[in-house]
């Protein structure tokens, strides 16, 4: 006897489940869906402290900078990387200079410089004086400390093996002092040196793009205020990308591929849990007829 | 002999950390005696020390990995050629990276290019995004509303995966109010929700979990300062 069809909706083979995610992922790469993405209260908190910064910088004597640290690889660049690119975009696009540099992922700060690369020819921007990248440091705890305490200790020289007394940026900046915002974008949990070492004696902003999966560990410090905003996963890129009034970005077009993998995810969940509750009741019903 | 060494310079250390943090930055490192010299100073060149101890446990780790499989090669054990693969792209990456970095020639950067961009990120990139397919089978199969906490759970789970996507949002858009105006009815879109429910409810799960993590990090980090930890190398004789 076959089975009942409660039974067979509650077991479709995976191949059939992987197919449609591959299907419902890839497709929406070639369309272009274009849904209104409503921004949350962490990407705009993140968008109007760079503006603040902006402000700032046009009436004060000496600028403020941002520090972007990303802290991510190729494997979850489908998130982190429109949240570099985001935010880079923003510094370029209200004339906010940005440093950029990683403690965790050698490969971070160099994927950040290729998207700071692709930023510049939009923007007509320069490396050295509109933005600069301070490597790759080799993270401990002791060095860490010495960099808050003077950043020249640890960065003597710049990505391009320039001397960084001799950055034309840098003639403007004496210590992490000089940064209004620390934006950390990362995949992982290196924050918390950010927020427990940094914070408490510099006293900047610190904002984070993190990954959908880092969102609910990051929200308690958005809580308490020590981290002024967040992209969470390509979702908070996509808002951010909203708010710089981007027509289409890489996390708005990537929203329609999670878009419809998440709708899919709902619906295979709903037709397991009907053919379980279905099996269930008449389960009952059998055993009540005995 | 050697114990109390290493128990008296893990104390020192430990203690230097913990006063750093909470000593005022003009401490003198002796007070009265040395008055220029702060005590936070000494973390630059700590700072130093450690990095070239990092060095030598990446140098040490390489050396060990290549012992590992060279040996395995050699023996011709069982997939012997995955150390074989594993041996040839580090030594091709690594030879390219240093050629980038001390001898940049276009040949040179076209390989490293090659090897980084168009193999390694795509590598990553796709193993990673078998999650995807993995998340969605699992999520298929394991939930399911055996109980009120699983049917709760599964309620929040949705509106957080509605709340997320421009679909989901679309669902309730029709419930705002006037450019300006925030009546009672706006209060329940699918994003507004979610993030009432990641803002609120998950923001005091997660502390309860980091206090509780805070409290172990600190019990075992006083017991590894002191030298009381007991482990396999803790307790091997020195």
């Amino acid at each position: 006897m076959g089975k009942a069809w409660y039974e067979i909706i509650q077991d479709i083979d995976r191949r059939i489940i992987y197919l449609v995610v591959f299907l419902v992922v890839s497709i929406p790469f070639f369309l272009s869906i274009r849904a209104p993405m409503e921004v949350g209260p962490p990407a705009q908190h993140l968008f109007d402290c760079v503006e603040n910064i902006a402000a700032y910088n046009k009436t004060a004597p000496k600028e403020k900078i941002v520090l972007i640290i990303p802290e991510w690889d190729p494997a979850v660049q489908a998130e982190c990387k429109p949240q570099t690119r985001a935010m880079m975009e923003h510094c370029m696009k209200r004339g906010v200079k940005f440093a950029t540099m990683s403690w965790f992922y050698p490969q971070g700060v160099e994927l950040a410089e290729k998207v700071a690369e692709e930023c510049e020819k939009k923007y007509k921007k320069k490396y050295g004086v509109d933005w600069v990248s301070w490597g790759y440091k080799p993270f401990s705890l002791a060095t860490f400390l010495a960099f808050i305490k003077d950043i020249y200790t640890l960065v003597e020289k710049d990505s391009k093996d320039t001397s960084i007394r001799e950055v034309p940026l840098m003639k403007n900046v004496d210590s992490l002092r000089d940064v209004g915002l620390v934006f950390y974008v990362s995949g992982g949990s290196g924050i918390g040196y950010y927020i427990n070492y940094a914070l408490p004696e510099i006293g900047f902003s610190i904002g984070t793009g993190c990954t959908a999966i880092l969102g609910p560990e990051m929200r308690p410090y958005l809580d308490s205020r020590q981290l002024v905003g967040m992209m969470e996963g390509m979702a908070g890129a996509a808002q951010y990308e909203k708010l710089l009034e981007f027509k289409e970005g890489r996390g708005t077009r990537g929203m329609g591929s999670q878009s419809f993998a998440h709708l899919w995810i709902i619906f295979t969940i709903a037709l397991g849990n009907v053919g379980y509750l279905v099996h269930r009741r008449r389960l009952r019903k059998a055993q009540k007829g005995e | 002999m050697r114990r109390t060494i290493i128990i008296l310079i893990t104390f020192i250390g430990g203690l230097y950390y913990f006063l750093n943090f909470v000593l005022p930055q003009e401490t003198p490192l002796v007070p009265f005696l040395t008055p220029d010299i702060k005590f936070s100073d000494a973390i630059e060149e700590i700072g130093r020390v450690t990095l070239v101890i990092g060095v030598f446990a990446i140098f040490l780790g390489v050396i060990n990995l290549s012992r590992l499989h060279l040996g395995r090669i050699s023996r011709r054990r069982p997939g012997w050629y995955n150390s074989v693969a594993l041996l040839t792209a580090f030594a091709a990456m690594f030879t390219f990276q240093l050629l980038k970095t001390y001898a940049p020639s276009e040949w040179g950067d076209k390989f490293q290019s090659l090897l980084f961009d168009h193999m390694y990120a795509p590598i990553n990139s796709t193993i990673m995004s078998l999650l995807a397919f993995y998340m969605a089978s699992a999520a298929y199969r394991a939930f399911r509303i055996k109980s009120g906490e699983a049917a709760v759970m599964m309620f929040i789970a949705l509106i957080v995966m509605l709340g997320q996507i421009p679909i989901g949002q679309l669902l309730t858009s029709g419930l705002k109010g006037a450019e300006g105006t925030n009546p009672w009815y706006s209060y329940l879109r699918l994003e507004v929700v979610r993030e009432w429910f990641m803002g609120v409810w998950n923001s005091a799960a997660q502390r309860g979990i980091l206090f509780g993590m805070v409290i172990g990090a600190f019990a075992l980090t006083l017991r590894i300062w002191l030298s009381l930890e007991r482990g396999s190398f803790f307790d091997r004789e020195l």
